[in-house]
């Protein structure tokens, strides 16, 4: 394999996922909306739309195969690298999906609502494993300057939740601020994880 | 004690840059020889951050080179 080949397979490899995401997610949307059509039950529409979602994911492995020619040339530490990042895509697109496609069959209507408490443990179950996996292949794959980034971005994203933490604690209790809002703080802390891994690797 | 500025950012000269280009290496080469990424390399070479010792020995061992010819920390107290 030469230099340029590599590039070229990876790019190419990159817009037939696209590509096949695309489609599969078209698909289970029409399907949910078919059998929103039929009348069938809300939870019957959830598990047609997370098998289609499933369907696209198993494709994408397939049709990544004929790319194995190119994983093999990689080094081991580079292979454990962009699987994790791979495992990550994944289980963030079945839980983004999953949840907007579920609560869209639950309500008809709104794809922020609630879901169904099927959806609640399979997807919770997907985000421990499939992290949890995607970490490890990260760790045995990160090399020496991306680690130092990654321990002063967890430090910084630390900082950030046990900082704002407590103050927002005592002024809610003082009532002088609306009540905590553990999300908006868990985003802040990515946010400023993200800010830091970001700077320290490309800066 | 350091600043998260500085403590991220000080670093040790090197001549990275200087042996890399005797062997006409891009950075690219480089990283691949040494199974970081190119980045890594650009960091060390710009001063941004300096390798672990198991890097710096990887170094050494690429260039034929003990750690201290390559790495420099400024001090002139080299035989304490």
């Amino acid at each position: 394999m030469t230099d340029t080949e590599k590039p070229k397979s990876t790019a190419r490899l990159g817009l037939e996922i696209a590509g096949i995401t695309i489609v599969g997610v078209f698909l289970a949307g029409v399907i949910a909306g078919y059998l929103d059509a039929q009348g069938t039950a809300a939870q019957t529409r959830s598990i047609a739309a997370l098998a289609m979602i499933g369907a696209t994911l198993a494709v994408i492995v397939i049709r990544s195969w004929r790319f194995k020619a190119v994983a093999t040339k990689l080094t081991e530490r580079q292979r454990n690298y962009w699987l994790s990042f791979a495992i990550a895509v994944m289980v963030g697109v079945v839980l983004g999906l999953g949840i907007q496609f579920d609560a869209f069959g639950q309500t008809g209507a709104d794809p922020f609502g609630p879901i169904s408490p099927l959806t609640g443990y399979s997807l919770s179950a997907l985000w421990v494993i499939g992290m949890g996996g995607s970490l490890i292949f990260y760790h045995r794959g990160v090399d020496d300057h991306e680690e130092r980034a990654w321990l002063w971005a967890g430090l910084a994203g630390w900082y950030a939740f046990i900082l704002p933490t407590p103050l927002w604690l005592v002024l809610a209790r003082a009532d002088v601020v609306p009540q905590v809002n553990i999300v908006f703080l868990l985003i802040f802390s990515m946010l400023v994880n993200a800010i830091v891994w970001l700077w320290l690797k490309f800066r | 004690m350091y600043t998260l500025q500085e403590a991220t950012s000080y670093a040790m000269n090197n001549k990275l840059k200087v042996l890399r280009a005797m062997r006409n290496w891009s950075q690219a080469e480089l990283a691949e020889r040494l199974d970081v990424s190119r980045q890594a390399v650009n960091a060390i070479e710009t001063g941004k951050y300096d390798p672990s010792l198991p890097l710096a020995f990887k170094l050494a061992r690429l260039f034929a080179m003990p750690i201290e010819e390559i790495f420099d920390d400024g001090s002139e107290n080299h035989n304490d």
